[in-house]
């Protein structure tokens, strides 16, 4: 299912984002594309290290520079390329229009200063209210949120809050000037599944009311196939595979997603069902070429798979993989070869 | 090993003579081979309270306000009240004040874990998992109840019975980095074990030490290697040899795959399954995910708060559980089918202190089902079979005797 192109809210295209380190220059992110519809929620996972973070700062515009730097590629938003913004303009866009919440909840909130504080100035930045009313609205967002008491707890410091508080509170700083897009980073990885239940609810309903597009940075496929419209796999700096929930996890075309569908429990699952991905990340100093996920692949063609990159395939519409498997030059070679690997077709895959 | 069983006999020998093996009759008599008995076990730990301090503040704000106007009075008065607030705890009736107070990570927990068996202990952080895992094998002192290992109370051991017994029981953490000293390699982390318990010694400990890298997946050249230079999962495969190193009959994991990539993770998961094929070693596992203690474990206790909530299999427990708090953690999980966006229970609020928890049903305070009676008596236990049970006053069925089951 691919929407109109007048559905579009965020296009991703080319990018790549590289730090340079003492120890050598970290390909974090050397290929990554990835379109985002209006008002849908579009799940990014991937091992840790495969580059979802720097994703979400790239889109930004916050990597740390140094030692990062967005070499190449389009960020469009509403038609327009961030990184041709000057820096006053995505000012005004980040926090405005893109808002993000980060993995570690403590660390991004200052913790010398109450929430209703951090809150206001976060509302006071994009809108030209007083500091009375930026505080009324504080205490509304945070009720909001299901802060309960919100207005007495406007005054709390950070450290009064438990974990489960203060991501709500951070969503209420997200939200408090509608953005069209949330890019929320593991919101809910560090919580307990209870109140990890009530933060995706959270986000869920917010989005449904204010129209909200989410990217949803996650490694845990329970979350994406709770919250997600659409999925993309990342792996060691490139998208191996995006499309529609229900053909990401019913039939995965990719050996990566696969490989990460296979190594959870599923409902169903037994003792035995549980799979190992051979291997680990790479290190991106120095990743393997072409296909970064070949020294781990099952289906790795040799010659090819290490030495030609696969381009990115629009298998079926709004279904793309980036893999030999389903390229001319993949066909070519397994029909030389006379071997047969289909994955795409005789997959069992977690859905029926 | 023959030499520890005969250590073990003499021990139960010793205990029986003494009358205290009357439990451990009781379990053989239930024909099932019960290796760890944990009854009622409390862990209290004692915490200070602070001193009241808000109206000694006042006065002695007071008193510098005085000082400044009147020196000596104000300095009599600052010497009186900084004299009074050391004094006064030792004066009554302000000595009657608990100058501690006890924060009840487990409080009052009985499980029996049958040999070769994985059993779940889940629940919501600092629900008192870690801290009961540790008092069942005597890392901490029971504030009081007992742990039969094999029918010996462990608690009544000296400290060299107790050196031998520790042998058997293990544990691997959550943080395998936390846990290992850092500046030891592999093979001198894998080998103390040896020295302490001078089991072996020289060329056929750190032959042993090399098998059991081998066991647990690691390489040879992997000995000399110290804990930063492993990755995350290498570390756990670490942790996991030293467990295994005096060869336990039961080891606790306490989270032990929490911390890793989901890869990773599969692979650890399938190492502590063949360890435990092979060696036919008894888990207490701990995790916070749900799904994989429902593949992974025979049986699983739910716990919060210090207490226990509901017993069973892993099918009762994730197929029909009874308890309201089972139903809600188990509802929270989040399940990995697009076509199964399940109906959630969403508890409101946090898990209260344990410091001061709430009388009758701890569970009380977020229960969808709270009554009257929650807040006053602690809710019974109810059977639903001979190894399913729920503490809680107002689910249907069930019977009060697990014996029913048992005719
Ligand atoms: N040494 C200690 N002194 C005082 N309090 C402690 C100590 N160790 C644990 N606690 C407290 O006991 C309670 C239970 O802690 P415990 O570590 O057993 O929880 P847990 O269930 O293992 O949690 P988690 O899932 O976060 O590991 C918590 O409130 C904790 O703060
Ligand atoms: N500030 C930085 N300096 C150097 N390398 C970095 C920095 N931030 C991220 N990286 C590297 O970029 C890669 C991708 O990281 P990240 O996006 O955080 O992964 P994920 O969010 O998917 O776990 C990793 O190899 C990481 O070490
Ligand atoms: S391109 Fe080759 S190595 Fe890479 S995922 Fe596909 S089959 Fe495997
Ligand atoms: S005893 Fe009462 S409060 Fe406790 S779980 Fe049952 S219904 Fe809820
Ligand atoms: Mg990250
Ligand atoms: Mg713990």
């Amino acid at each position: 299912m691919s929407r109109p192109p007048e559905d579009v809210l965020l296009e991703i295209n080319g990018l790549r984002t590289y730090f340079f380190t003492e120890e050598g220059v970290v390909k974090a992110i050397e290929s990554v594309d990835i379109i985002v519809y209006k008002s849908e929620t579009l799940g990014l996972v991937g091992e840790s290290g495969s580059g979802k973070s720097v994703t979400a700062l790239s889109i930004l515009g916050i990597v740390p520079d140094p030692p990062g730097k967005i070499l190449d590629g389009e960020v469009i938003f509403h038609g327009q390329d961030l990184r041709k913004l000057s820096d006053s303009d995505m000012r005004k866009i980040r926090g405005n229009q893109i808002a993000m919440i980060f993995q570690d909840p403590m660390t991004s909130l200052n913790p010398v200063f109450t929430v209703g504080d951090q809150i206001s100035e976060a509302i006071m930045l994009h809108q030209k209210v007083t500091k009375k009313e930026a505080k009324e609205k504080s205490v509304k967002i945070m009720s909001l949120v299901g802060i309960p008491s919100a207005d007495e707890r406007v005054d709390n410091y950070p450290f009064e809050f438990s974990g489960g508080m203060r991501q709500r509170v951070m969503i209420a700083m997200a939200l408090s000037c509608n953005p069209e897009l949330l890019i929320a980073d593991e919101p809910s990885t560090s919580l307990d599944v209870t109140i990890q239940a009530q933060i995706l609810e959270l986000l869920k309903a917010t989005s449904e009311e204010f129209d909200m597009s989410i990217i949803l940075i996650t490694h845990d496929m329970g979350v994406i196939a709770e919250m997600c419209d659409r999925v993309a796999v990342m792996y060691a700096g490139f998208i191996c595979e995006i499309g529609d929930i229900m053909i990401i996890f019913k039939s995965p075309y990719h050996p990566y997603t696969r490989g990460l569908l296979s190594a959870i429990p599923r409902p169903d699952a037994q003792r035995e069902d549980l799979q190992i991905i051979r291997g680990a990340i790479p290190n991106l100093i120095n990743p393997p070429s072409a296909c970064r996920f070949h020294p781990r692949c099952d289906y790795h063609m040799l010659d090819l798979c290490e030495a030609v990159l696969p381009e990115l395939l629009e298998i079926e519409p709004g279904h793309s993989v980036r893999c030999h498997l389903y390229t001319e030059e993949g066909k070519a070679w397994m029909a030389e070869k006379g071997e047969k690997r289909v994955i795409g077709a005789v997959t069992r895959g977690i859905v029926g | 090993m023959s030499g520890a069983d005969s250590f073990i006999d003499k021990l139960q020998e010793r205990q029986q003579q003494k009358g205290l093996l009357a439990d451990r009759i009781r379990t053989k008599e239930m024909g099932e081979d019960v290796i760890l008995d944990v009854d009622n076990l409390r862990k209290f730990f004692d915490i200070p309270v602070p001193f009241e301090t808000t109206w000694f503040m006042i006065a002695f704000v007071g008193a510098i306000v005085v000082f400044a106007f009147e020196q000596l009075i104000g300095l009599i008065l600052v010497g009186a009240i900084i004299v009074l607030y050391f004094a006064l705890p030792y004066i009554p009736p302000f000595n009657k004040r608990p100058k501690v107070a006890h924060l009840k990570a487990v409080d009052g927990i009985t499980i029996k874990i049958k040999k070769g068996k994985i059993v779940g202990l889940v629940g919501e952080s600092g629900c008192g998992k870690s801290t009961a895992a540790k008092t069942i094998i005597r890392l901490h002192e029971p504030t009081s109840g007992s742990v039969y290992f094999k029918g010996i109370d462990i608690n009544r051991l000296t400290s060299d019975e107790m050196k031998e017994i520790r042998r058997h029981l293990q544990i691997v953490f959550q943080d395998p980095y936390a846990s290992l000293n850092p500046r030891a390699t592999a093979h001198d982390i894998i080998i103390e074990p040896f020295d302490i318990h001078g089991v072996a010694s020289g060329d056929e400990a750190s032959y042993r030490v090399l098998t059991l890298l081998k066991d647990v997946g690691l390489a040879p050249h992997h000995a000399y290697r110290y804990p930063h230079e492993f990755s995350g999962g290498q570390r756990q495969r670490l942790g996991i040899a030293r467990a295994l190193a005096l060869e336990p009959d039961f080891i606790v994991m306490d989270e032990p795959v929490s911390n890793l990539d989901v890869s990773v993770r599969a692979a650890i998961i399938q190492l502590i399954l063949e360890l435990q094929r092979k060696m036919g070693l008894t888990y207490l596992f701990i995790a916070h995910d749900l799904s994989l203690v429902k593949i992974l474990c025979d049986e699983v206790n739910v716990m919060y708060l210090g207490r226990i909530m509901e017993a069973g299999t892993s099918d009762e427990i994730f197929e029909s559980m009874m308890h309201p708090y089972t139903k809600a953690l188990i509802s929270a999980v989040p399940i990995a089918d697009p076509t199964k966006r399940s109906k959630k229970i969403f508890l409101t609020g946090d898990i209260p202190t344990p410091i001061n928890p709430p009388p009758g049903c701890k569970f009380q305070t977020r229960c969808p089902l709270v009554s009257d009676v929650c807040r006053v008596d602690e809710p019974p236990a109810r059977w639903y079979s001979a190894g399913h049970v729920a503490y809680c006053h107002n689910i249907e069925g069930g019977h009060e005797n697990p014996d029913f089951f048992n005719q």
